[in-house]
């Protein structure tokens, strides 16, 4: 514990030594966890680093009522979630989804067989990383973080800043969700 | 019962489903399962599809390239640089387009009596060849 201590004080204290030992230490979780939600390798690398910006100009704020490793999960999942937003902000103002016959929701919350399909053909993902695309952000986030790292529903509230009840709930809708998407394709992938 | 152009899907599939991402199975329904699949090739081989699915997705992880704290610092520099370029650049086309355009609309003033748009942009009266003022109706005949 005084150990984390004295790195979070190096940090503090702006020494590249402790950030480069910081990056090579969480680097591999956050591509991870950043690129399970938003399924881009580009914006994993830019948002990854942009995390470790936001790291080195507000450590100075990190009060560490929670660990590291839970303030950078949070740092990240943030990331993702708000680069989320903004790509649907700007899909649903594009000329494209204006004129297209569906909307941007529309295509994600339909759990028709088409819309896995239309992924399938498009990016040749395996069918739990297509079907995740269909999930609502939070719902994504969250889910990632129980079944890929394992963290309990207590962790993942303090990572989402929710409440426990709110993470099960997420947590239970994602599982549905996914079940519903994926039946068709099981089904008809096999039988 | 089998409708003909349809495959032959399952009922159990949507509970191999459930088990296999929820866990949250009752322990009959587990019972039922397991002695579903010895029995249906179909059913074993979805679970065993799904099983592997759920692996290749939590091992598929994707590395971004090495980098040192100096180093992202550095692109964040130049980033925020070409913001603030592209920015400036933004601002000086908006302004100069708000000029164009106050200046068009202030050439093309409906209330000012002006005969054609080559008028309202003459200020020099001399130039005004059609005004009587500068060239007077008896001017060429004197």
């Amino acid at each position: 514990m005084n150990q984390e201590k004295a790195f979070i004080q190096a940090l503090k204290n702006k020494e590249e030594e402790a950030f480069n030992q910081l990056i090579a230490m969480y680097q591999p979780l956050l591509s991870r966890v950043i690129f399970k939600i938003v399924s881009d390798k580009d914006e994993t690398q830019d948002l990854v680093q942009e995390v470790f910006i936001q790291v080195w100009e507000s450590i100075a704020f990190f009060k560490e009522e929670s660990s590291l490793k839970t303030w950078i999960y949070r740092l990240g999942i943030n990331k993702a979630l708000s680069y989320l937003k903004k790509k649907d902000i700007r899909m649903a103002i594009s000329f494209h989804t204006w004129f297209s016959e569906k909307k941007p929701t529309e295509g994600l919350s339909s759990s028709n067989e088409s819309t896995l399909s239309d992924i399938f053909r498009n990016e040749d993902h395996n069918a739990i990383s297509a079907a995740l695309k269909l999930l609502p952000a939070q719902q994504r986030a969250a889910f990632v973080l129980s079944k890929q790292e394992g963290l309990s529903n207590p962790e993942i509230a303090t990572v989402l800043n929710t409440s426990i009840s709110a993470v099960e709930s997420l947590v239970f809708r994602a599982k549905q969700r996914l079940v519903k998407e994926l039946l068709p394709y099981y089904q008809n992938k096999i039988s | 019962m089998k409708e003909l152009n349809k495959p032959n899907i399952c009922q159990m599939t949507e509970l191999i489903l459930q088990d296999t991402i929820s866990g949250n199975l009752s322990k009959e329904q587990q019972i039922e399962i397991q002695e579903h699949i010895i029995i249906c090739e179909t059913c074993r081989l979805q679970q065993a599809k799904l099983k592997a699915d759920i692996d290749n997705w939590r091992e598929s992880s994707y590395q971004t390239k090495a980098f040192t704290i100096a180093d992202i610092l550095e692109n964040s520099r130049k980033k925020k640089l070409r913001t603030k370029r592209q920015l400036t650049t933004a601002t000086l086309f908006a302004a100069a387009s708000l000029g164009f355009g106050i200046a068009i609309g202030v050439a093309l003033d409906p209330s000012k009596p002006s005969a054609t748009v080559y008028e309202a942009f003459a200020d020099d009266y001399s130039l005004s060849l059609s005004s009587d003022e500068v060239f007077p109706v008896d001017f060429f005949n004197e």
